[in-house]
């Protein structure tokens, strides 16, 4: 069985950014400004990842009338698998409700975020 | 993915004056079928893109990746054994069965199409989930186009004398031009939306048009009917499909998909039934003074095999011309029913009292 390839630069900033907020929705435009990359290569990170089970998609109820819905993205459980793997190699030994906020691993931060407009 | 919730204005719609947004719009309605969602959630997200150089550079990306998704992970090597490994037998056969071919037709016939179908199908691993009623008009989509060398090659085969015919005397490029119209016409068929899946059920005309057209074809040769004649009627029905296509769907892109099916269809068809059902016409010409002069005047000792090749040439070049205005009609059609959607005459009527 092969091994899977790491994630590129790019895929690692966008599992990073989703896994920052595991519960919550994030939208792609977003993702894009926090993530400083373009849309021709934010989407086909984002079908990739579905397409592997690893983010789920859904519509946005409830949009405002005369706009398109907006599609709406978070990380399944193997996405965020996948994050935490990406993650610095974090303290196991200490309980989870001790860590300090810096402890905390990059990825589940969502760290480090561009500066706004920064590789745009 | 599900669709998206009802009240959706969908692509359809996009403000008067957004290139941007009609750059993106129609990118997304070319995407593969099972990418459609992910069309509509980039639109929707272009709404939010705020500036001009932003919205260009958003729908510019966008639109690259809706018209080149990613590809899947197994599916590219796969095929690609497959296909090289049939286009090579194809090629090999091609040579031994018909050598007058030539090499550049034994490589160009099946190694075109085989990139085309490898290119289409490494990219649209999702375009494959539909329906069966849509997966077999898509298999009978291919047989028609994979049937067309093997008609064009059984008759050369069978005629092997026609040295100095049209075909013979401009082969590399018609076979250049068979090669790129086959090509072509497979990447369509594997990369259009399928007709008859969920949706745009306008195809239905499509696929209408080309039993009516490929019919009509049928019918001509058995009544002996003038080309012009079937020509005229065929893209009549062409064009009518793609107007009622797109006026039924209230969208442009709905009536170049069904002209498209439906050329796609007929197109090979026609190919098909000019070359296998010609043998009264051919018997015919080859007994008419002026045919048996013209081919001996260049150098044919069979008259026959002249005319076979010659209908050969023909239908070459025919199916290429009638593909290149098939497409202008059908872009034309559906801009008028665009047109006439948006501005129905009851409407224009009540303006005007």
């Amino acid at each position: 069985m092969s091994r899977p390839r790491k994630p590129s630069r790019q895929t690692t900033a966008v599992l990073r950014a989703l896994a920052a907020d595991p519960a919550g929705w994030r939208y792609g435009y977003d993702l894009g400004r926090q993530t400083g990359l373009q849309a021709g290569s934010l989407y086909p990170i984002l079908m990739r990842l579905a397409d592997r089970g690893q983010l789920e998609a859904r519509w946005e109820p409830g949009s405002r009338p005369g706009r398109p819905p907006r599609h709406l993205y978070r990380l399944t459980a193997t996405g965020l698998g996948l994050a935490a793997e990406l993650a610095p190699a974090p303290a196991q030994a200490v309980p989870a409700q001790a860590v300090p906020a810096q402890a905390v691993p990059a990825v589940l931060r969502g760290q480090p975020r561009p500066q706004p407009g920064a590789g745009r | 993915m599900s669709a998206p919730p009802a009240g959706d204005p969908g692509p359809n719609g996009p403000p008067d004056g957004d290139r941007a947004r009609r750059l993106l719009a129609t990118a997304t309605a070319w995407t593969a079928a099972g990418r459609g969602d992910w069309g509509r959630a980039m639109l929707a997200e272009l709404d939010q893109v705020t500036g001009r150089p932003a919205r260009w550079r958003f729908a510019l990306g966008a639109a690259r990746a809706a018209l080149v998704p990613p590809r899947s992970k197994r599916l590219p090597w796969l095929a690609a054994i497959a296909l090289a490994a049939g286009a090579g037998a194809a090629g090999t056969a091609i040579q031994v069965l018909a050598p007058a071919a030539g090499i550049l037709a034994a490589a160009l016939l099946p190694g075109l199409p085989a990139i085309c179908a490898w290119a289409a199908l490494a990219t649209t691993r999702q375009a494959r989930r539909c329906g069966g009623a849509a997966r077999v008009v898509r298999v009978i989509a291919v047989a028609g186009i994979a049937a067309c060398p093997v008609v064009a090659l059984q008759a050369l085969t069978r005629y092997p004398n026609g040295a100095a015919g049209p075909y013979t005397s401009g082969q590399s490029v018609l076979d250049v031009m068979l090669a790129v119209d086959l090509a072509a016409s497979l990447w369509l068929v594997l990369r259009l939306r399928a007709p008859l899946s969920a949706g745009r059920r306008s195809s239905l005309f499509g696929l209408a048009a080309a039993l009516a057209m490929t019919g009509g074809f049928l019918l001509s040769q058995l009544l002996g009917v003038p080309g012009g004649v079937t020509w005229a009627a065929a893209l009549a029905v062409l064009l009518a499909a793609a107007v009622l296509a797109a006026w039924h769907d209230g969208d442009p892109v709905s009536g170049v998909g069904a002209g498209l099916w439906a050329v796609l269809m007929a197109g090979p068809a026609w190919f098909i039934v000019n070359l296998t059902a010609t043998s009264r016409a051919m018997s015919l010409d080859a007994r008419d003074p002026a045919t048996i002069a013209f081919a001996h005047s260049h150098g044919a000792t069979d008259v026959l095999a002249w005319v076979v090749d010659n209908d050969l040439g023909g239908a070459i070049v025919i199916l290429t011309v009638v593909v290149a205005v098939a497409a202008v009609l059908i872009v034309f059609g559906a801009l008028v029913a665009r047109d006439i959607q948006r501005n129905p005459p009851s409407a224009a009527t009540r303006q005007d009292a």
